[in-house]
């Protein structure tokens, strides 16, 4: 693959997008300097900028040529540090597909590569920070029947919550809002994400606030108080999540 | 008597027991039901101690006619008594389970008229969550000791795990504190409990659809600094109780002063001995230690300065530096600093290519403690040589900064005092 010198691929955000920019690396045979979100684009006084356009068919190739040309569990990583939406990370996942192309399955075992590191932390960064949602999650149950939550994830999280809360809330419908990207995470016997458009208005059922005041009540108990430890407490759970847990936040339980 | 307030009573009653995993349990949901479970468990929140919140902890009733001196609901204590219907419990734990709070419930109970009539209060509980809600959500519960087996049975078809609280690390102790507790009533149901565990497995080899007996296994408590046995004796324990029955858990948890026997100590608990512990059980399960190579006769208690392992490794100097591109799976899992994590990174690094001291820095692995005991490459990290008078001092560990409010010249004598307080009167 060549140098592409200054060129700069521009996509619409998308994961296929991306794996479009992938596509056309390999397709014009250069290797971009940075693959960029349009939205985000430096535009930097050198740069070349190239804007691709997202072709489902070049993404689903790549798709499946990483699944069978490196393993799944690389595809899998591959889509959850595109998730983390840290800049740059576009390049890293470019150059571990090359090197994945080239070591085959074998890629993950090559620790010490730092593209190879760079993507497994992304990637785990991601996976944790979905797991704490997992946890942290408080859902509302409103006027209408369905179960609500509103959360600020650090990366793009919504896609991986989908599968754990569909399976376990079967026969409800729920919503979880991230507030901070407007999007939506909708169940209504299946998953979707929707773009929300402005502040979604709830009101609460009648009985959400004294299942919300008992919650307070035993979280307060369970405590021992002989072993109280704050920071033990912030380490698992850190601040940056209370203001949307039930228990943590005076609002949501205080009538 | 108003829920709110049941609800305070009775998890303030529970509390002191350690147990909070909802790991252990494959449980899916089915069409019309309510909830599954994650395999290595979901915490839901911690609480202000830092312990983490996974269950719906609580007391059916703390009414106990039972008089166990360690324990905050014994019959002679002053407190506050009340008591859940078995509907009442389950409609609370359907509420909070819609609400993502918990992972599921944990439900014991003091012994009201007979450990049979609370064994059965217990089981109508979880059947109205399993069959009339159809919830699929972990499930933990307590088997009473003495309780008779086809009760135990029956419960552990409901539940994802079972207990039995061996309370006391020895008989004496037991028949001390808890007269109406013996070691054979604790250990017959917990006999009885892993018996059926491995009878159902052969059973689930044969047919697929065989209702799981209690599929997370069974775990036990035991509480420490209470009683004057030694870390010793409480590791050797633990190891006979996971080589005979099987448990997936022994918790330790640290002695809270709630009993008023002049025997027992009155002093705060010792965490960083019950941490110890905690070390000590995960080299035992996870790390292919045995309880005699942790402690033995001249060692009858942890080091508080250094962990469990560093103890060890400090005291077979012989066998370090281990070559980090060669030493086997077992051995590397033996070197203070290393966990699982980092020791399966290694072995799989080490595959393709050789692995220096920069190569296992990009890979993120701890070298604070590990690099007194392997080579890379035949080399040293830095010249370091193990000499123990000189490392001693950059392997302390920072217990002290990390678990808290204590210090380690703060805990120091608290175990050792409770256990003096009583051999100097029994």
């Amino acid at each position: 693959m060549s140098d592409g010198g200054d060129v700069v691929y521009l996509y619409d955000g998308s994961f296929d997008g991306f794996f479009s920019a992938v596509f056309e690396a390999y397709y014009r045979h250069e290797r971009p300097r940075r693959i960029e979100r349009m939205q985000n684009a430096q535009g930097g006084l050198f740069d070349i900028p190239i804007t691709i356009k997202t072709d489902k068919q070049h993404a689903e190739r790549v798709s499946a040529a990483i699944r069978k040309k490196i393993s799944y569990a690389a595809w899998e990583n591959i889509y959850c540090a595109y998730l983390s939406e840290i800049p740059g990370i576009e390049i890293v996942c470019l150059e571990y597909i090359a090197t994945g192309f080239r070591l085959r399955k074998n890629v993950d075992l090559y620790l010490n590569a730092d593209c190879v590191m760079q993507l497994l932390t992304a990637a785990k960064t991601v996976k944790n920070e979905a797991h704490k949602f997992l946890e942290f999650i408080r859902f509302s149950h409103l006027e209408g029947g369905v179960y609500f939550s509103e959360i600020e994830p650090k990366y793009n999280v919504l896609p991986l919550l989908a599968r754990h809360f569909a399976e376990r809330f079967l026969n409800t419908p729920w919503m979880i809002y991230d507030s901070k990207r407007r999007l939506c995470l909708v169940f209504d016997g299946e998953c979707r994400i929707t773009k929300a458009e402005g502040t979604p208005q709830i009101k609460c059922s009648e009985d959400e606030l004294l299942y919300r005041s008992l919650w307070k009540k035993f979280y307060d108990t369970i405590e021992i108080k002989q072993r109280h430890n704050e920071k033990c407490r912030s380490n698992h759970m850190p601040k940056r999540f209370w203001r949307h847990i039930t228990e943590m936040n005076p609002q949501s339980y205080a009538p | 008597m108003e829920l709110a307030k049941k609800l305070r009573i009775l998890s303030d009653s529970a509390k002191y027991d350690a147990s909070c995993s909802s790991s252990g349990s494959t449980r899916k949901n089915t069409p019309g039901g309510l909830g599954s479970t994650a395999p290595a468990g979901i915490c839901h929140s911690f609480s202000a101690d830092g312990r983490c919140i996974s269950l719906l902890k609580i007391l059916l009733t703390n009414a106990c006619m039972y008089d166990c001196q360690y324990c905050i609901n014994r019959s002679s204590n002053d407190v506050e008594r009340a008591a859940f219907s078995p509907r009442e419990i389950a409609e609370l734990t359907i509420e909070f389970y819609k609400r993502n709070y918990i992972e599921g419930l944990f439900l014991s109970s003091a012994v009201v008229r007979s450990a049979d009539y609370t064994m059965e209060l217990i089981i109508e509980s979880v059947r109205i969550l399993r069959e009339e809600y159809r919830f699929n959500g972990y499930i933990h519960a307590k088997a009473i000791p003495s309780a008779s087996e086809a009760l135990v049975k029956r419960l552990g078809l409901l539940t994802d795990r079972m207990s039995v609280n061996i309370e006391l690390p020895s008989n004496a102790s037991l028949s001390v504190f808890a007269p109406q507790k013996s070691k054979q009533a604790i250990l017959t149901p917990m006999k009885s409990i892993s018996d059926s565990i491995r009878q159902n497995k052969e059973e689930l080899a044969l047919y697929r659809h065989a209702p799981e007996f209690s599929p997370a296994g069974q775990s036990t408590q035991m509480i420490i600094g209470a009683t004057p046995e030694s870390d010793r004796q409480i590791i050797t324990l633990s190891e006979s109780l996971y080589k005979k029955y099987s448990l997936k858990r022994v918790y330790y948890s640290a002695y809270v002063p709630v009993g008023s026997n002049p025997l027992l100590p009155t002093v705060s608990p010792p965490l960083l001995r019950e941490h110890r512990l905690y070390q000590a059980d995960w080299l035992l399960r996870y790390y292919g230690f045995s309880a005699k190579e942790l402690l033995d006769e001249k060692h009858q208690n942890f080091n508080n300065f250094v962990d469990p392992k560093c103890d060890w490794a400090l005291r077979h100097k012989e066998l370090f530096p281990l070559e980090i591109n060669r030493a086997p799976y077992e051995m590397l899992l033996r070197v203070p600093g290393l966990g699982i994590r980092s020791v399966n990174k290694i072995i799989r690094a080490r595959r393709v290519c050789k692995l220096s001291f920069e190569d296992l820095k990009k890979m993120k692995i701890p070298m604070r403690r590990a690099k007194y005991f392997i080579t890379c490459g035949g080399k040293t990290y830095d010249n370091i040589w193990i000499r123990e008078e000189l490392i001693t001092p950059f392997l302390l560990s920072d217990s002290g900064a990390a678990y808290g409010q204590m210090s380690i010249s703060d805990c120091q004598p608290t175990g050792e005092d409770g256990v003096k307080c009583l051999t100097g009167e029994m």
